[in-house]
Protein backbone atom coordinates (compact mmCIF):
# COMPACT_ATOMS: atom_id res chain seq x y z
CA UNK A 1 0.00 0.00 0.00
CA UNK A 2 1.82 3.39 -0.69
CA UNK A 3 1.38 6.29 1.68
CA UNK A 4 0.63 10.11 0.70
CA UNK A 5 4.35 10.84 -0.09
CA UNK A 6 4.75 7.91 -2.22
CA UNK A 7 1.43 8.92 -4.32
CA UNK A 8 2.15 12.48 -4.82
CA UNK A 9 5.66 11.57 -5.96
CA UNK A 10 4.10 9.12 -8.70
CA UNK A 11 1.93 12.14 -9.96
CA UNK A 12 4.38 14.38 -9.69
CA UNK A 13 6.81 12.24 -12.25
CA UNK A 14 3.77 11.45 -14.70
CA UNK A 15 3.18 14.64 -14.94
CA UNK A 16 6.87 15.76 -15.86
CA UNK A 17 7.22 12.97 -17.70
CA UNK A 18 3.73 14.68 -19.78
CA UNK A 19 1.64 11.47 -18.66
CA UNK A 20 -0.80 12.71 -15.90
CA UNK A 21 -4.46 13.08 -16.84
CA UNK A 22 -5.60 16.76 -17.22
CA UNK A 23 -7.41 16.25 -14.17
CA UNK A 24 -5.24 14.73 -12.14
CA UNK A 25 -2.64 17.03 -12.84
CA UNK A 26 -4.91 20.40 -11.84
CA UNK A 27 -5.44 18.91 -8.57
CA UNK A 28 -1.75 18.09 -8.05
CA UNK A 29 -0.62 21.44 -9.10
CA UNK A 30 -3.15 23.31 -6.52
CA UNK A 31 -1.40 20.96 -4.02
CA UNK A 32 2.06 21.84 -4.70
CA UNK A 33 1.10 25.31 -4.32
CA UNK A 34 -0.67 24.72 -0.58
CA UNK A 35 1.87 22.61 -0.02
CA UNK A 36 5.54 24.43 0.72
CA UNK A 37 7.54 21.03 0.92
CA UNK A 38 5.70 19.49 -1.82
CA UNK A 39 6.46 22.56 -3.62
CA UNK A 40 10.60 22.33 -2.81
CA UNK A 41 10.36 19.13 -4.24
CA UNK A 42 8.48 19.64 -7.47
CA UNK A 43 10.48 22.85 -8.08
CA UNK A 44 14.07 20.64 -7.38
CA UNK A 45 12.72 17.85 -9.51
CA UNK A 46 11.51 20.43 -12.36
CA UNK A 47 15.23 21.78 -12.54
CA UNK A 48 17.11 18.55 -12.56
CA UNK A 49 14.40 17.24 -15.44
CA UNK A 50 15.37 20.52 -17.07
CA UNK A 51 18.86 19.94 -16.57
CA UNK A 52 18.73 16.80 -18.12
CA UNK A 53 16.95 17.91 -21.62
CA UNK A 54 19.23 20.03 -21.89
CA UNK A 55 22.78 18.54 -21.25
CA UNK A 56 24.61 17.40 -24.50
CA UNK A 57 24.01 13.95 -25.11
CA UNK A 58 27.10 11.62 -25.34
CA UNK A 59 27.28 9.22 -28.38
CA UNK A 60 27.06 5.05 -27.25
CA UNK A 61 30.02 3.40 -27.93
CA UNK A 62 29.74 0.54 -30.36
CA UNK A 63 29.38 -3.22 -29.07
CA UNK A 64 28.22 -1.10 -25.85
CA UNK A 65 25.53 -3.84 -25.50
CA UNK A 66 27.42 -6.79 -26.40
CA UNK A 67 30.14 -5.97 -23.99
CA UNK A 68 27.77 -5.20 -21.44
CA UNK A 69 26.08 -8.76 -21.96
CA UNK A 70 29.31 -10.16 -21.95
CA UNK A 71 30.64 -8.83 -18.53
CA UNK A 72 27.22 -10.13 -17.22
CA UNK A 73 28.06 -13.44 -15.19
CA UNK A 74 27.47 -16.69 -17.62
CA UNK A 75 25.09 -18.85 -16.67
CA UNK A 76 26.94 -22.37 -15.93
CA UNK A 77 26.13 -25.15 -18.50
CA UNK A 78 26.44 -28.29 -18.54
CA UNK A 79 28.99 -30.27 -20.00
CA UNK A 80 26.97 -32.26 -22.79
CA UNK A 81 25.06 -28.40 -23.19
CA UNK A 82 28.44 -27.20 -23.76
CA UNK A 83 29.78 -29.94 -26.32
CA UNK A 84 26.34 -29.46 -28.18
CA UNK A 85 26.39 -25.87 -28.35
CA UNK A 86 30.46 -26.19 -29.37
CA UNK A 87 29.24 -28.44 -32.11
CA UNK A 88 25.74 -27.10 -33.38
CA UNK A 89 25.46 -23.67 -32.33
CA UNK A 90 25.13 -20.55 -35.49
CA UNK A 91 28.31 -18.66 -35.38
CA UNK A 92 29.07 -15.55 -37.51
CA UNK A 93 32.50 -16.18 -39.39
CA UNK A 94 34.79 -13.38 -40.02
CA UNK A 95 37.18 -13.48 -42.89
CA UNK A 96 39.68 -11.91 -44.96
CA UNK A 97 40.49 -12.12 -49.04
CA UNK A 98 43.57 -13.74 -48.07
CA UNK A 99 42.32 -16.47 -45.63
CA UNK A 100 39.55 -17.26 -48.34
CA UNK A 101 42.01 -17.66 -51.67
CA UNK A 102 43.88 -20.00 -49.21
CA UNK A 103 41.28 -22.19 -48.42
CA UNK A 104 40.21 -22.29 -52.16
CA UNK A 105 43.70 -22.78 -53.04
CA UNK A 106 43.39 -26.07 -50.98
CA UNK A 107 40.33 -27.12 -52.30
CA UNK A 108 41.15 -26.92 -55.78
CA UNK A 109 44.33 -28.52 -54.74
CA UNK A 110 43.18 -31.74 -53.03
CA UNK A 111 39.99 -31.76 -55.84
CA UNK A 112 42.57 -31.96 -58.61
CA UNK A 113 44.71 -34.49 -56.90
CA UNK A 114 41.31 -36.27 -56.02
CA UNK A 115 40.26 -36.16 -60.36
CA UNK A 116 44.20 -37.28 -61.33
CA UNK A 117 44.45 -40.38 -59.12
CA UNK A 118 41.10 -41.40 -60.33
CA UNK A 119 41.72 -40.43 -64.22
CA UNK A 120 45.31 -42.26 -64.07
CA UNK A 121 45.15 -44.83 -66.42
CA UNK A 122 46.12 -48.45 -64.86
CA UNK A 123 47.38 -51.50 -67.05
CA UNK A 124 44.18 -53.45 -67.35
CA UNK A 125 46.10 -56.62 -66.74
CA UNK A 126 47.09 -55.75 -63.83
CA UNK A 127 44.01 -54.39 -62.44
CA UNK A 128 42.72 -57.73 -62.84
CA UNK A 129 44.97 -60.27 -62.26
CA UNK A 130 44.59 -62.16 -59.06
CA UNK A 131 47.42 -61.81 -56.25
CA UNK A 132 47.70 -65.94 -56.45
CA UNK A 133 50.78 -67.48 -57.78
CA UNK A 134 51.62 -71.27 -58.44
CA UNK A 135 55.32 -72.02 -57.99
CA UNK A 136 57.22 -73.14 -61.21
CA UNK A 137 60.20 -75.00 -61.44
CA UNK A 138 62.59 -74.63 -64.16
CA UNK A 139 65.61 -76.32 -64.77
CA UNK A 140 68.73 -76.15 -66.96
CA UNK A 141 71.54 -78.65 -68.10
CA UNK A 142 74.43 -76.53 -68.66
CA UNK A 143 77.90 -78.01 -67.19
CA UNK A 144 79.61 -75.57 -68.78
CA UNK A 145 78.05 -72.10 -68.03
CA UNK A 146 79.40 -70.38 -65.00
CA UNK A 147 75.87 -68.09 -64.41
CA UNK A 148 72.40 -68.95 -65.83
CA UNK A 149 69.63 -66.65 -65.46
CA UNK A 150 66.09 -66.73 -66.63
CA UNK A 151 64.76 -63.16 -68.61
CA UNK A 152 60.46 -63.01 -69.17
CA UNK A 153 57.48 -61.30 -69.40
CA UNK A 154 57.48 -62.13 -65.49
CA UNK A 155 60.11 -59.50 -65.28
CA UNK A 156 60.30 -57.02 -67.87
CA UNK A 157 63.13 -59.41 -69.25
CA UNK A 158 65.44 -58.65 -66.94
CA UNK A 159 68.69 -60.55 -67.04
CA UNK A 160 69.94 -59.98 -63.21
CA UNK A 161 66.82 -60.69 -61.53
CA UNK A 162 66.20 -64.57 -61.63
CA UNK A 163 69.36 -66.45 -61.13
CA UNK A 164 69.52 -70.10 -61.38
CA UNK A 165 70.99 -72.35 -58.77
CA UNK A 166 73.73 -74.50 -59.85
CA UNK A 167 73.01 -78.18 -58.51
CA UNK A 168 74.67 -81.23 -59.51
CA UNK A 169 75.46 -82.78 -62.57
CA UNK A 170 75.69 -79.34 -64.04
CA UNK A 171 71.62 -78.82 -63.60
CA UNK A 172 70.92 -74.98 -62.92
CA UNK A 173 67.75 -75.13 -61.44
CA UNK A 174 65.15 -72.11 -60.21
CA UNK A 175 61.31 -71.74 -58.67
CA UNK A 176 59.40 -68.69 -59.97
CA UNK A 177 56.23 -67.99 -58.27
CA UNK A 178 54.21 -67.05 -61.52
CA UNK A 179 50.28 -65.62 -61.89
CA UNK A 180 48.02 -67.52 -63.79
CA UNK A 181 48.36 -67.03 -67.63
CA UNK A 182 50.82 -67.96 -70.39
CA UNK A 183 54.40 -66.58 -69.86
CA UNK A 184 57.48 -66.35 -72.23
CA UNK A 185 60.77 -66.61 -71.09
CA UNK A 186 64.37 -67.57 -72.09
CA UNK A 187 67.50 -68.50 -70.45
CA UNK A 188 70.60 -66.11 -70.54
CA UNK A 189 73.83 -68.33 -70.60
CA UNK A 190 77.13 -66.09 -68.94
CA UNK A 191 75.04 -62.89 -69.28
CA UNK A 192 75.37 -63.35 -73.56
CA UNK A 193 73.80 -66.49 -74.82
CA UNK A 194 70.02 -66.10 -75.19
CA UNK A 195 68.76 -70.04 -74.88
CA UNK A 196 65.09 -71.39 -75.29
CA UNK A 197 64.37 -73.91 -73.02
CA UNK A 198 64.99 -77.61 -74.39
CA UNK A 199 61.98 -79.04 -72.97
CA UNK A 200 59.71 -75.99 -72.62
CA UNK A 201 55.33 -76.43 -72.78
CA UNK A 202 56.23 -74.77 -75.88
CA UNK A 203 57.20 -72.22 -77.96
CA UNK A 204 56.61 -68.95 -79.45
CA UNK A 205 57.77 -66.73 -82.30
CA UNK A 206 59.66 -63.81 -80.40
CA UNK A 207 59.15 -61.41 -83.29
CA UNK A 208 62.36 -60.88 -83.78
CA UNK A 209 63.21 -64.24 -85.20
CA UNK A 210 63.87 -65.89 -82.01
CA UNK A 211 61.68 -68.72 -80.37
CA UNK A 212 60.64 -67.83 -76.53
CA UNK A 213 59.62 -70.75 -74.75
CA UNK A 214 56.67 -70.39 -73.30
CA UNK A 215 54.57 -71.76 -69.85
CA UNK A 216 51.02 -72.14 -68.89
CA UNK A 217 50.23 -71.52 -65.27
CA UNK A 218 46.58 -71.86 -64.06
CA UNK A 219 45.52 -72.70 -60.57
CA UNK B 1 36.22 -13.52 -20.48
CA UNK B 2 35.46 -16.57 -17.91
CA UNK B 3 36.90 -19.66 -17.59
CA UNK B 4 34.59 -21.86 -19.78
CA UNK B 5 34.70 -19.19 -22.86
CA UNK B 6 38.22 -19.14 -22.97
CA UNK B 7 38.33 -23.16 -22.65
CA UNK B 8 36.13 -23.14 -25.83
CA UNK B 9 37.89 -20.53 -27.88
CA UNK B 10 41.11 -22.46 -27.18
CA UNK B 11 38.93 -25.77 -28.13
CA UNK B 12 37.66 -24.19 -31.81
CA UNK B 13 41.18 -23.77 -32.46
CA UNK B 14 42.38 -26.90 -32.02
CA UNK B 15 39.98 -28.02 -34.11
CA UNK B 16 40.49 -25.50 -36.91
CA UNK B 17 44.14 -26.67 -36.77
CA UNK B 18 43.32 -30.33 -36.96
CA UNK B 19 40.89 -30.04 -39.86
CA UNK B 20 44.10 -27.62 -41.83
CA UNK B 21 46.54 -30.26 -40.85
CA UNK B 22 44.14 -33.43 -42.17
CA UNK B 23 43.57 -31.70 -45.17
CA UNK B 24 47.16 -31.06 -45.72
CA UNK B 25 47.99 -34.58 -44.69
CA UNK B 26 45.04 -35.90 -46.96
CA UNK B 27 46.18 -33.99 -49.69
CA UNK B 28 50.12 -35.28 -49.64
CA UNK B 29 48.85 -38.78 -49.00
CA UNK B 30 47.19 -38.32 -52.13
CA UNK B 31 50.09 -37.09 -53.95
CA UNK B 32 52.56 -39.39 -52.84
CA UNK B 33 50.15 -42.26 -54.29
CA UNK B 34 49.88 -41.17 -57.50
CA UNK B 35 53.63 -39.99 -57.55
CA UNK B 36 55.80 -42.22 -54.86
CA UNK B 37 56.39 -45.90 -56.89
CA UNK B 38 56.81 -44.04 -60.25
CA UNK B 39 59.03 -40.51 -59.24
CA UNK B 40 61.93 -43.14 -58.57
CA UNK B 41 61.69 -44.76 -61.55
CA UNK B 42 61.61 -41.62 -63.53
CA UNK B 43 64.25 -40.00 -61.53
CA UNK B 44 66.44 -43.32 -62.58
CA UNK B 45 65.61 -42.24 -66.04
CA UNK B 46 66.77 -38.82 -66.09
CA UNK B 47 69.85 -39.38 -64.43
CA UNK B 48 70.46 -42.18 -66.66
CA UNK B 49 69.80 -39.65 -69.94
CA UNK B 50 71.42 -36.63 -67.69
CA UNK B 51 74.99 -38.61 -67.37
CA UNK B 52 74.43 -40.07 -71.57
CA UNK B 53 76.29 -38.95 -74.47
CA UNK B 54 73.37 -37.81 -75.65
CA UNK B 55 73.51 -34.04 -77.03
CA UNK B 56 71.57 -31.42 -74.56
CA UNK B 57 68.70 -30.83 -77.06
CA UNK B 58 68.40 -34.89 -77.10
CA UNK B 59 68.36 -34.84 -73.52
CA UNK B 60 65.84 -32.70 -73.09
CA UNK B 61 63.43 -34.36 -75.92
CA UNK B 62 64.02 -37.58 -74.88
CA UNK B 63 62.69 -36.10 -71.40
CA UNK B 64 59.90 -34.82 -72.23
CA UNK B 65 58.72 -37.85 -74.17
CA UNK B 66 59.21 -39.66 -71.40
CA UNK B 67 56.93 -37.24 -69.19
CA UNK B 68 54.41 -37.46 -71.44
CA UNK B 69 54.30 -40.99 -71.68
CA UNK B 70 53.92 -41.13 -67.84
CA UNK B 71 51.20 -38.80 -68.11
CA UNK B 72 49.56 -40.79 -70.72
CA UNK B 73 49.61 -43.96 -68.14
CA UNK B 74 52.65 -45.83 -69.23
CA UNK B 75 53.95 -46.94 -65.88
CA UNK B 76 57.26 -44.97 -64.76
CA UNK B 77 59.40 -48.20 -64.37
CA UNK B 78 58.53 -49.43 -67.85
CA UNK B 79 59.72 -46.26 -69.42
CA UNK B 80 62.65 -46.24 -67.02
CA UNK B 81 64.12 -49.58 -68.37
CA UNK B 82 63.46 -48.84 -71.92
CA UNK B 83 65.45 -45.53 -71.54
CA UNK B 84 67.98 -47.12 -69.17
CA UNK B 85 68.70 -50.31 -71.35
CA UNK B 86 67.94 -48.48 -74.79
CA UNK B 87 71.36 -46.36 -73.57
CA UNK B 88 72.90 -49.00 -72.65
CA UNK B 89 72.53 -50.86 -75.68
CA UNK B 90 73.12 -47.78 -77.99
CA UNK B 91 69.94 -46.84 -79.19
CA UNK B 92 70.11 -43.22 -80.51
CA UNK B 93 67.78 -40.25 -78.76
CA UNK B 94 65.26 -40.25 -81.63
CA UNK B 95 65.00 -43.90 -81.98
CA UNK B 96 64.11 -44.09 -78.04
CA UNK B 97 61.97 -41.31 -78.66
CA UNK B 98 59.88 -43.09 -80.97
CA UNK B 99 59.63 -46.43 -78.96
CA UNK B 100 58.01 -43.87 -76.20
CA UNK B 101 55.96 -42.29 -78.60
CA UNK B 102 54.62 -45.99 -79.82
CA UNK B 103 53.75 -47.03 -76.57
CA UNK B 104 52.13 -43.15 -75.91
CA UNK B 105 49.78 -43.30 -78.69
CA UNK B 106 48.63 -47.26 -78.25
CA UNK B 107 47.46 -45.60 -74.95
CA UNK B 108 46.07 -42.69 -75.96
CA UNK B 109 44.28 -44.67 -78.64
CA UNK B 110 42.26 -46.84 -75.24
CA UNK B 111 44.44 -49.86 -76.59
CA UNK B 112 46.25 -52.61 -74.29
CA UNK B 113 49.96 -51.20 -74.35
CA UNK B 114 51.51 -54.00 -72.73
CA UNK B 115 52.48 -55.73 -75.42
CA UNK B 116 54.32 -52.91 -77.04
CA UNK B 117 55.96 -52.63 -73.97
CA UNK B 118 57.21 -56.65 -73.42
CA UNK B 119 58.52 -56.04 -77.02
CA UNK B 120 60.73 -53.04 -76.85
CA UNK B 121 61.99 -53.88 -73.28
CA UNK B 122 62.19 -57.76 -74.97
CA UNK B 123 64.30 -56.68 -77.96
CA UNK B 124 66.60 -54.15 -76.10
CA UNK B 125 67.61 -56.89 -73.54
CA UNK B 126 68.42 -59.04 -76.46
CA UNK B 127 70.47 -56.55 -78.15
CA UNK B 128 68.00 -56.17 -81.52
CA UNK B 129 69.10 -53.42 -83.19
CA UNK B 130 67.09 -50.02 -82.30
CA UNK B 131 65.06 -49.89 -86.16
CA UNK B 132 63.88 -53.53 -85.99
CA UNK B 133 62.21 -53.24 -83.06
CA UNK B 134 60.90 -49.97 -84.02
CA UNK B 135 59.80 -51.21 -87.20
CA UNK B 136 58.41 -54.22 -84.95
CA UNK B 137 56.61 -52.28 -82.35
CA UNK B 138 54.89 -49.90 -85.12
CA UNK B 139 53.45 -52.56 -86.73
CA UNK B 140 52.01 -54.25 -83.51
CA UNK B 141 50.64 -51.11 -82.93
CA UNK B 142 48.67 -51.40 -86.17
CA UNK B 143 47.61 -54.82 -85.52
CA UNK B 144 46.42 -53.74 -82.12
CA UNK B 145 43.81 -50.77 -83.67
CA UNK B 146 42.52 -53.59 -85.90
CA UNK B 147 42.19 -55.97 -83.44
CA UNK B 148 40.16 -53.86 -80.98
CA UNK B 149 37.01 -53.72 -83.15
CA UNK B 150 37.05 -57.21 -84.40
CA UNK B 151 37.30 -58.62 -80.56
CA UNK B 152 34.31 -56.02 -79.87
CA UNK B 153 32.34 -57.31 -82.96
CA UNK B 154 33.08 -61.27 -81.00
CA UNK B 155 31.98 -60.09 -77.78
CA UNK B 156 28.94 -58.26 -78.86
CA UNK B 157 28.04 -61.61 -81.17
CA UNK B 158 27.21 -63.41 -77.69
CA UNK B 159 30.51 -65.39 -77.14
CA UNK B 160 30.34 -65.76 -73.12
CA UNK B 161 32.38 -63.68 -71.25
CA UNK B 162 35.59 -65.47 -69.35
CA UNK B 163 34.64 -66.76 -66.17
CA UNK B 164 35.65 -63.97 -63.22
CA UNK B 165 39.42 -64.13 -62.28
CA UNK B 166 40.44 -65.63 -65.62
CA UNK B 167 43.43 -63.07 -66.74
CA UNK B 168 42.92 -63.48 -70.62
CA UNK B 169 43.75 -60.39 -72.91
CA UNK B 170 42.37 -60.83 -76.68
CA UNK B 171 42.93 -57.71 -78.01
CA UNK B 172 46.57 -58.46 -77.49
CA UNK B 173 46.16 -62.31 -78.92
CA UNK B 174 44.20 -61.26 -81.60
CA UNK B 175 47.03 -58.75 -82.99
CA UNK B 176 49.60 -61.42 -81.77
CA UNK B 177 47.64 -63.49 -84.50
CA UNK B 178 47.34 -60.86 -86.86
CA UNK B 179 51.31 -60.23 -86.64
CA UNK B 180 52.13 -64.10 -87.94
CA UNK B 181 49.90 -62.84 -90.63
CA UNK B 182 46.64 -65.04 -89.42
CA UNK B 183 43.56 -63.59 -91.39
CA UNK B 184 41.04 -61.66 -89.69
CA UNK B 185 38.57 -63.71 -91.42
CA UNK B 186 40.17 -66.93 -89.79
CA UNK B 187 39.93 -65.02 -86.70
CA UNK B 188 36.83 -64.16 -86.88
CA UNK B 189 35.52 -67.33 -87.85
CA UNK B 190 36.95 -68.89 -84.86
CA UNK B 191 34.67 -66.47 -82.76
CA UNK B 192 31.79 -67.69 -84.41
CA UNK B 193 33.07 -71.40 -83.83
CA UNK B 194 33.43 -70.45 -79.47
CA UNK B 195 30.20 -69.07 -80.07
CA UNK B 196 28.31 -71.70 -81.48
CA UNK B 197 30.14 -74.19 -79.32
CA UNK B 198 29.20 -71.71 -76.41
CA UNK B 199 31.84 -71.46 -75.62
CA UNK B 200 33.57 -68.28 -73.59
CA UNK B 201 36.69 -65.52 -74.42
CA UNK B 202 39.05 -67.01 -72.49
CA UNK B 203 38.37 -70.38 -74.93
CA UNK B 204 38.47 -67.94 -77.73
CA UNK B 205 41.40 -66.01 -76.85
CA UNK B 206 43.39 -69.63 -76.05
CA UNK B 207 42.71 -71.02 -79.36
CA UNK B 208 43.48 -67.72 -81.18
CA UNK B 209 47.07 -67.89 -79.28
CA UNK B 210 47.64 -72.13 -79.95
CA UNK B 211 47.23 -71.13 -83.93
CA UNK B 212 49.62 -68.15 -83.16
CA UNK B 213 51.84 -70.57 -81.84
CA UNK B 214 51.25 -73.09 -84.64
CA UNK B 215 52.35 -70.41 -87.07
CA UNK B 216 55.10 -69.02 -85.15
CA UNK B 217 56.76 -72.90 -84.73
CA UNK B 218 56.27 -72.64 -88.80
CA UNK B 219 53.04 -74.23 -89.44
CA UNK B 220 51.06 -72.93 -92.67
CA UNK B 221 48.52 -70.66 -91.72
CA UNK B 222 45.86 -72.38 -93.62
CA UNK B 223 46.73 -75.74 -91.79
CA UNK B 224 47.02 -74.02 -88.15
CA UNK B 225 43.25 -72.63 -89.03
CA UNK B 226 42.18 -75.36 -89.78
CA UNK B 227 43.52 -77.80 -87.07
CA UNK B 228 41.97 -75.08 -84.47
CA UNK B 229 38.91 -74.92 -86.14
CA UNK B 230 38.51 -78.65 -85.97
CA UNK B 231 39.54 -78.97 -81.96
CA UNK B 232 36.93 -76.12 -81.21
CA UNK B 233 34.22 -78.02 -83.30
CA UNK B 234 35.04 -81.47 -81.81
CA UNK B 235 34.67 -79.69 -78.25
CA UNK B 236 38.03 -79.24 -77.02
CA UNK B 237 38.80 -77.78 -73.83
CA UNK B 238 42.04 -75.34 -73.43
CA UNK B 239 43.29 -77.59 -71.71
CA UNK B 240 42.73 -79.88 -74.96
CA UNK B 241 44.07 -76.94 -76.94
CA UNK B 242 48.01 -76.90 -74.57
CA UNK B 243 47.81 -80.64 -75.63
CA UNK B 244 48.64 -79.80 -79.17
CA UNK B 245 50.80 -77.40 -78.23
CA UNK B 246 52.67 -79.70 -76.49
CA UNK B 247 52.72 -82.52 -79.22
CA UNK B 248 53.88 -79.91 -81.96
CA UNK B 249 56.84 -78.50 -79.03
CA UNK B 250 57.51 -82.51 -78.78
CA UNK B 251 57.69 -83.35 -82.47
CA UNK B 252 60.02 -80.54 -83.40
CA UNK B 253 62.18 -81.58 -80.74
CA UNK B 254 62.89 -84.96 -82.26
CA UNK B 255 63.06 -83.03 -85.45
CA UNK B 256 59.82 -84.49 -87.22
CA UNK B 257 58.54 -82.37 -90.62
CA UNK B 258 56.01 -80.18 -89.89
CA UNK B 259 53.67 -82.22 -92.34
CA UNK B 260 54.35 -84.88 -90.14
CA UNK B 261 53.38 -83.46 -87.19
CA UNK B 262 50.19 -81.57 -88.59
CA UNK B 263 49.15 -85.22 -90.07
CA UNK B 264 50.20 -87.06 -86.47
CA UNK B 265 47.52 -84.61 -84.73
CA UNK B 266 44.96 -84.73 -86.84
CA UNK B 267 45.68 -88.81 -87.10
CA UNK B 268 45.45 -88.36 -83.03
CA UNK B 269 42.58 -86.03 -82.94
CA UNK B 270 40.51 -88.41 -85.45
CA UNK B 271 41.18 -91.27 -82.83
CA UNK B 272 40.03 -89.09 -79.86
CA UNK B 273 43.77 -89.51 -78.34
CA UNK B 274 44.54 -85.76 -78.38
CA UNK B 275 42.29 -84.94 -75.93
CA UNK B 276 44.36 -83.44 -72.52
CA UNK B 277 46.68 -86.14 -72.11
CA UNK B 278 48.66 -84.50 -69.56
CA UNK B 279 47.03 -82.51 -66.92
CA UNK B 280 49.91 -80.00 -66.35
CA UNK B 281 53.40 -80.37 -66.03
CA UNK B 282 56.63 -80.03 -68.37
CA UNK B 283 56.21 -80.87 -71.60
CA UNK B 284 56.28 -84.33 -73.22
CA UNK B 285 59.40 -85.20 -72.58
CA UNK B 286 61.16 -86.12 -69.30
CA UNK B 287 64.82 -84.79 -68.19
CA UNK B 288 67.27 -85.84 -70.96
CA UNK B 289 64.40 -85.03 -73.93
CA UNK B 290 66.36 -82.19 -75.39
CA UNK B 291 69.06 -83.08 -77.66
CA UNK B 292 71.22 -79.67 -76.68
CA UNK B 293 70.99 -80.64 -73.09
CA UNK B 294 68.45 -81.65 -71.18
CA UNK B 295 65.83 -79.28 -68.71
CA UNK B 296 62.98 -79.82 -66.71
CA UNK B 297 59.45 -77.54 -66.62
CA UNK B 298 56.73 -78.55 -64.28
CA UNK B 299 54.48 -76.54 -62.40
CA UNK B 300 53.76 -76.85 -58.38
CA UNK B 301 51.25 -76.18 -56.86
CA UNK B 302 49.36 -73.35 -56.20
CA UNK B 303 50.84 -71.01 -53.41
CA UNK B 304 48.00 -68.42 -51.52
Amino acid sequence: MKNGNELNREIIHKILDGDAAPDEQRDMLARVQADPALNEEFAELSRALRSVRTSERMPVPAFFTAEVMRKLPKKKMALKQRAWNFLFKGRALTWNMATALAAVGVVVLVFTQVVRVQNRPVETAAVSEQEQTALVRLSFHAPQARHVAVAGTFNKWKVDTHVLKKESNGLWTINLPLKPGAHTYMFVVDGKAWVPDPNAQSYDDDGFGQKNSVVRVSL
Amino acid sequence: MTRNGQMMRTLEKIFALLSVAGVMTLTFAMYAHAEGSGSNHLDEARTTIERSSLAKEAQVALLAKADRAVTAGIPAEDVAIIITRGLKQGVSGPTLEGFLETATVVKEQHLPSRLVLDRIEQGLAKGVPGERISGVTQNLSRHLATAKPMVEKIESSGVKPAPSGRPIAPIETVARALERSIPPDAILRMGEKVQARKGSMALFDRAIDTMTVFVGNGMQTEQASRMVHSAIERGYSEKDLGTMERYLAEGLRKNRSMDEIVSGMETRMERGEMRDMHESGGGMGGPGAGGMGSSWSGMGGPRH
